[in-house]
């Protein structure tokens, strides 16, 4: 079981107003951000992963958002390259590089060579297309989102397995001469992980590449179709895969008692949390899902499957909400946002909206909070129904302190870390270091493995 | 005074045969890189750093060359990001990202914020055009070297200094939405300098945006004049340039004993040293520098070469003799010879081991106890008095312990040394006074900017000694 800490690395300063109005975090000017808030928050960042390392983490996740106040590593590699002098065995997993937003690849190929280098080979470099916002910041046409992601993927992997000089003429990158002096410290190259957010495209191409593929905080229901996806592809593809082919992300906030942890638990939904990265017309532009990918989302994406970064089943004409019932995280997002364009909704009735849908997230899983004691049994049905063989603490993200934040870790390596290791070991989970994805054959005809628990799914609210 | 550490970072356990076959250290296949080896030299420079920050040095610079065990610092802002949090109080000088190969400038410019940000204000960032080799390497088209750097250079600034959301629309770069949202740590921008060698049309530049200039350990003659242009410019831009406007790189290693300093400074020549960077071809593929700078180039490089450069390639290309173009006699002589088999690997190496005593003597490295560099250190001080003072630490096959001992040695005596000539010669740095803070009235006379009669005793540089 590979246990990795995270956090957005929010500017947990911004005023949450101004989000609001805003719509989304992802556009708010940058007129708010305060220098050195922003210097204090970084450090305080790392602080926090090196803690995590000492206090059993094995692993640190950084992610990439550019231009916006949710999450402040608009170039994580900075973060990843200081990680990998100041921890000593914490692997670093990045999920993910958004490679179509890279106008040179080679150069992040040097430069996650460099850093697996320095980190004597704990890098575990992933790819991403990068949200929308990603798309409209870094001038990266959407249109070519996908071609772009599988060019440069290509090309990162040739610099560094490939022996220099080669040449290297595709339809989005040409380089005349590939010849980087640093190649990866890991041979023959780093292993490599995919985060997603149901798109079964993306789970096809991870089956195809055996890359083990984590589903970022995903509705069970919806996540447990992938996983069943990612597993007829990988028998189709001659292997047999297990739960070193799976990750999960969950949001999880530990205190030291209920009250507690249930006064601090709702930091996550400031601004309207995750439903609020960004404007719809924003995370989906035109052409960056093929239409084919498009139908397929508005059919996955059903009222129960939570939603992400700003798009849900009701922005695809999926389903009507309620807007004094809302369902998810997502769906309060929308309605705000919509009464607020519309007039209909002040700030703090917005506001009153987001916060009203606290235990309902809590009911369905998109946020844990409580005690070690209250936590680990939540976080045992995730891992009874998915089996991740990675498991991800996604960190609160709103104004929670510093000293609430580091107790948070503290408690998480005391008790909920060596609890979920018991667990893992009594569901037979193994992660992808203990067991290479891709390395069982499977035989035509046969039976593949059960990757997932529908008893403990249907056990759930 | 400002005095800066710095080193290549060289993968220094590239077979120097194969460097000297590849005719340039560019261009030597990835095959004889090592990941073990390039793991623990990154740490060990890191290490450097950190210990040079312990003497006292006031700034670490880094640099950044691709493809090449010359430099392992393909992307040196992996490095400078490490050095925001492991280093306390030392300046992290970038000299410096390459805007013309960078291609997603927005990206730099939240790149080096958060740099910034971490290391709570202590960057210097720079640019530098890069080399030719740099161009071909990120597959960017020479042509557009100037422009790329120009608009790149603009768009960054823009970032960090204009409120957002804000629409760029260039003839390079579009970006409809710049809002980048961590901006950095120094208010209006973190200050900024440029290194160069010896192009006039970059020293133009900086003394129009007042940005001080670093002399990368060209020639004293050459490097004299540049500085008078600079404050010629200065001057018609309405200020006065002093010493905050300018810095020199010199190439420096420092051991206990004569003996030992003598035996170990060979290592500088290792490969064939900084003129053997790339091949002429490489490092000035057609279209990187206009017409005029080329001859401006030819004219000037008289007795210098940098980067496998020289003023008789220059010549020689102009000629229009295509046989020659990308030769250089002299030392590129040994490289034709080389390529057409006329010569063996190890007459070229004794070739360039022959020009130790020479290099010495033209300053192109110095090499010595501390009581030995300090006069020469006084001299260049003396000649170009410069506020910022980078010590380039010998590249080539030196130990560990023996670079830091060097910087140990630097740290005791040669820093404190510098510290007070610097002084005795009314030397200020550019945070001690704000470069183009001081008014120029029309018709007085300027500043002097350096000491002809200083340059008088200096000694003339060997012009077949390349280093």
């Amino acid at each position: 079981m590979i246990l990795m800490y995270f956090t957005e690395r929010p500017y947990r300063d911004v005023p949450e107003d101004a989000v609001i109005q805003n719509r989304a975090f992802f556009g708010v000017p940058n007129r708010y951000f305060d220098r050195d808030v922003g210097a204090r928050l970084y450090n305080e960042y790392l602080d926090e992963m090196v803690y995590a390392e000492d206090v059993g983490f094995d692993a640190i996740m950084l992610n990439e958002h550019h231009g916006t106040p949710f999450c402040m590593g608009a170039v994580m590699n900075v973060e990843a390259s200081i990680l990998a002098r100041i921890t000593k065995r914490a692997r670093i997993v990045l999920l993910g590089n958004p490679l179509p937003t890279f106008k040179n690849p080679l150069r992040i190929a040097e430069e996650l060579a460099t850093i697996d280098c320095i980190s004597h080979g704990r890098l575990v470099p992933g790819w991403v297309r990068g949200a929308g916002s990603e798309q409209i910041f870094n001038q990266a046409n959407p249109a070519y989102n996908r071609e772009r992601f599988e060019e440069a993927h290509d090309l990162i992997l040739a610099a560094w397995t490939r022996p220099g000089p080669f040449r290297w003429e595709g339809k989005h990158f040409n380089y005349r001469y590939v010849n980087p002096w640093v190649t990866p410290y890991q041979k023959p190259h780093p292993p490599i992980m995919i985060p997603g957010v149901l798109s079964p495209e993306t789970v096809v191409w991870c089956a195809q590449h055996r890359y083990p593929y984590l589903g970022l905080g995903t509705a069970l229901s919806a996540t447990a179709e992938l996983w069943n996806i990612y597993g007829d592809t990988a028998a189709q593809q001659g292997y047999v895969a297990g739960s070193e082919n799976f990750g999960y992300l969950q949001h999880v906030f530990v205190a030291e008692t209920e009250e507690k942890a249930q006064e601090l638990g709702k930091a996550h939904l400031f601004g309207g949390g995750q439903g609020a990265f960004s404007r719809p017309e924003h995370t989906l532009p035109p052409g960056y899902n093929s239409k084919e990918a498009t139908k397929r989302l508005a059919r996955t994406m059903t009222a129960g499957s939570g939603g992400f970064l700003g798009v849900s089943a009701e922005q695809l004409g999926r389903s009507k909400t309620n807007d004094d019932q809302p369902g998810n995280l997502q769906q309060v997002a929308d309605s705000t946002r919509r009464r607020l364009a519309r007039g209909e909704a002040t700030i703090e009735e917005a506001k009153a909206a987001i916060y009203k849908s606290y235990q309902k997230a809590q009911d369905n899983l998109q946020i844990i909070t409580g005690t070690p004691k209250t936590v680990i049994p939540k976080i045992r049905t995730i891992l009874e129904v998915l089996r991740p063989g990675v498991f991800g603490v996604f960190q609160s993200q709103g104004p929670v302190s510093f000293e609430d934040r580091m107790t948070s870790i503290r408690l998480l390596g005391q008790e909920v870390l060596p609890a979920v290791r018991d667990i893992a070991k009594e569901l037979g989970i193994l992660d992808p270091f203990e067991r290479q994805p891709g390395t069982r054959p499977y035989t035509t005809g046969t039976k593949r493995d059960q990757l997932i628990s529908l008893e403990a799914l249907r056990a759930q609210p | 005074m400002h005095i800066m550490y710095f080193t290549e970072r060289p993968y220094r356990d590239v077979p120097e045969d194969e460097v000297i076959k590849n005719r340039s250290f560019f261009g030597v296949p990835n095959r004889f890189y090592d990941a073990q080896v390039g793991a623990r030299l990154y740490n060990e420079y890191l290490d450097e750093d950190v210990y040079a920050e312990e003497v006292g040095f006031d700034g670490i610079m880094l640099n950044e060359h691709h493809g090449n065990p010359f430099c392992m610092g393909a992307v040196m802002n992996v490095e400078a990001a490490i050095l925001a949090r492991i280093t306390k109080k030392a300046r992290i000088v970038l000299l410096g990202n390459p805007l013309p190969v960078v291609k997603n400038p927005v990206r730099l410019a939240e790149e080096l914020a958060e740099i910034d940000l971490i290391s709570k204000g202590r960057l210097v960032p720079g640019w530098v055009r890069g080399a030719g080799s740099e161009q071909i390497f990120n597959q960017a088209n020479p042509a557009y070297n100037r422009e790329y750097f120009n608009e790149a250079h603009d768009l960054v600034l823009a970032c960090w200094t204009k409120p957002g959301p804000f629409r760029w629309e260039g003839k390079h770069f579009n970006f409809r939405y710049v809002n980048p949202w961590a901006l950095p740590y120094q208010k209006p921008r973190p200050p900024i300098w440029i290194p160069g060698v010896i192009s006039a049309e970059t020293v133009v530049w900086c003394a129009k945006h007042k940005y001080p200039y670093i002399g990368l350990g060209t020639a004293l003659q050459s490097t004299v004049e540049l500085w008078n242009l600079y404050g010629q410019t200065a001057a018609q831009e309405g200020y006065m340039a002093g010493t905050e406007n300018f810095g020199y790189l010199q190439q420096i290693h420092v051991a206990e004993t004569e003996e030992e300093a003598q035996q170990q400074g060979r290592a500088a020549l290792f490969g064939g040293g900084a003129a053997n960077f790339s091949r002429p071809e490489h490092t000035l593929p057609p279209g990187y520098n206009s017409k005029e700078a080329t001859r401006r180039l030819a004219k000037q490089a008289t007795d210098y070469g940098f980067l496998g450069i020289t003023a008789e390639k220059l010549k020689e290309s102009q000629s229009g003799d295509v046989r020659h173009i990308g030769i250089p006699k002299q030392n590129g002589d040994t490289r034709e010879k080389l390529r057409r088999g006329e010569v063996s690997i190890e007459e070229a190496k004794r070739k360039i081991y022959a020009n130790y005593q020479k290099a010495q003597d033209g300053l192109q490295i110095i090499i010595g106890t501390p009581k030995t560099v300090i006069p020469k250190l006084k001299l260049i001080m003396e000649v170009l008095r410069p506020g910022v003072f980078g010590l380039f630490q010998a590249n080539g096959p030196l130990t560990t312990q023996q670079r830091l001992t060097s910087i140990r040695l630097m740290g005791q005596e040669v820093l404190p040394a510098m510290r007070e000539i610097g002084k005795g010669l009314g030397i200020v740095d550019p945070f001690e006074r704000e470069p183009g803070s001081r008014p120029y009235t029309a018709g007085t006379q300027y500043d002097s900017l350096v000491d002809l009669e200083a340059l008088k005793r200096a000694p003339k540089r060997d012009e077949s000694v390349r280093v």
